[in-house]
Formats: C-alpha cells, structure tokens, sequence
C-alpha cells in the first residue's frame, strides 16, 4: 500500500466508482460519495470530438499502400539481382553457346514464362 | 484475428482497427487534447500497428499491446512538443484556471448535477496529461491498475498514487474551490 494513500478516502472513491456504474445517479450517500459519483460520471464520458466516420476504412486503405513501397522494393532487388547475374553468364559463358534447337527451345521456355507472368499480373489488376 | 491481419485477409485490418479505434481515440485524445494531432496520431498509431504486428506475441491481451502503441506514439508527440507529462501546470496556476472556470458560470446554479458535471469537465482537461490518461483509462475503458501499468510502463503503486490523488484533487474542487487553492 502506498503511504501517501488514505485507505478509506482510496476505498470511498472506489466504491463510489462501483456504485455509479451499478446504479447511476448522484443522490445516494455522504457529501463525499456524492461527489466521488459525480467524478466518476464524468470520467465515464467519452471526449466531446469523435474519430471520423469512416476512420477504419480509411486506416485499411492506407495501411494497404503502406505494404506497396515494401512490395516494390523487394521486387526490384530482387529483378535486379537477376540482371546481374544474367550479365555475369553472359560475359563468362556467352563465348561457348551455340544457338541450335536446343538452345531456341529453353528462350521460348523463358519468353511462355515471362509472359504467363504478365499475363498473372494484368488478370489481377483487372480483377481488384 | 492477429493471423488474418498479418495473412493479409480482406478487410481483417479495417476490423482490427473498428474493434480498437475508441480505445487508441481514448487514449491519444486525453494525451494531447488537440483533435487534429489526436487524429493524426491515430492514424500514427494504427500504421505501426500494421506494421509491428507480427511482433505481438500473445504474452499479453491485443486490447493492452494496442494501448501501449498508442500510449507511445502521444508520449513521444508530447515530448517533440516538449509537453511535461505530469506537471503541466503548478498547483497555484492550476488553482487560478479552476476559479476562472468557476467565476465565469453563474454561482447560483453552480451546484446543480448539470453544471457541476460542466466544471468537472472542465477540471478534469486542465489535469496533467499523464493523470488524464490514467484516469480515462480506469474509468473509461475500466482497465485494472496492472493493465494500466503493462500499457503505460508506470509501476502499479505510481498509478494507484495517481489515481488518488486525481480524484481527491477534483473532490476538492468541486466541494469548496476556494480551498482547493489553498492546497
């Protein structure tokens, strides 16, 4: 118990507390619980000004493009990334690739993919 | 509900933040007073509960990891603004602004629930921002004291001593004013 607490001034405010939720009004008791039920009526009041209506909304839809620049980032790096080590191949390999059918073959692979992938992209784009 | 937030569930945030918004409002709005300030530190406050949220780690209730955000995201606009927490005012300047309140109403019907209630208002949004909170919070959003003290990082005994002291002080003033300057 704190020192600087009286205990039955701390007790007379509580009770009071309890008493104005369990059965609001001013009337019952001493001066001192009355004015302790006024206090505690008045705590229980929200503040006068309100978040807007469509706060919640409007959180989501911010909280929504926060995620993007995270996203994006990312994706770049990771582009990136592939990039350089394409250059890399390329600049090591490039000298001993022959472009025969088998060759031909794996760029068309490559080409489906990079287009399925477009193809992904705009279908969800559409669809939000 | 924390999973679907963080498996990015449609329109799990925008729940998340109905259920908690009165709360964060409560607790911001008694911190700085100033409704656009409070507004953008909701908004602040729910930003980084989006994006900490994988952090929470069900130790305590959401309800008290949500207050605290808030609690911090105010303390640190606060400090910014070089706002003291406790003491915003001494008791003698404090005491001054408490008669102007009650001078300028009419005495006769100062005594009335409805005016009283007024005054009390009034007396309760001149209280230090640290007391404001603690109190809105206890009475308010009926948080217990070891609720309070995990949300605000305030020892238990520092928040009962708040308490008190709080509501002793508005006792004061609402019986007898002119003694409450004498404090």
């Amino acid at each position: 118990m704190n020192e600087d607490i009286d205990e039955h001034e701390w007790l007379a405010q509580e009770r009071a507390m309890s008493g104005e939720l369990q059965s609001p009004g001013f009337a019952e008791g001493n001066a001192r619980a009355r004015s302790y039920r006024l206090i505690a009526h008045a705590l229980r009041q929200p503040p006068p000004d309100n978040l807007p209506p469509h706060f919640a909304q409007r959180m989501s839809r911010i909280a929504a493009a926060d995620d993007a620049p995270f996203e994006s980032v990312l994706i770049s790096v990771l582009v990136a990334a592939l990039v350089i080590c394409a250059i890399i191949t390329v600049a090591r390999f490039g000298s001993q690739w022959a472009f025969d059918a088998r060759t031909s073959g794996w760029l068309l692979a490559f080409a489906g993919c990079l287009g399925a992938s477009w193809l992904t992209e705009a279908w969800q784009r559409r669809a939000r | 509900m924390v999973e679907a937030v963080l498996a990015r569930r449609p329109r799990a945030f925008e729940n998340l933040v109905r259920q908690y918004q009165g709360l964060c409002w409560h607790v911001v709005h008694r911190m700085v007073r100033d409704p656009d300030d409070a507004l953008e530190l909701c908004q602040d406050t729910f930003l980084r509960v989006h994006r900490y949220l994988h952090q929470y780690r069900f130790d305590s209730p959401l309800k008290s990891w949500i207050g605290r955000v808030a609690y911090t995201v105010a303390l640190r606009h606060l400090e910014r603004k070089r706002i003291p927490l406790v003491d915003c005012a001494d008791d003698a300047e404090h005491s001054a602004m408490i008669d102007n309140i009650r001078h300028t109403d009419d005495l006769e019907a100062a005594y009335s629930e409805e005016e009283s209630a007024k005054f009390l208002h009034a007396a309760i949004e001149l209280l230090p921002p640290l007391q404001r909170t603690l109190l809105t919070l206890y009475y308010l959003e009926e948080i217990s004291i070891p609720e309070i003290a995990r949300m605000t990082g305030v020892a238990g005994g520092t928040i009962k001593s708040h308490l008190f002291r709080s509501r002793l002080r508005l006792r004061k003033m609402l019986e007898s004013p002119q003694e409450s300057g004498d404090e």
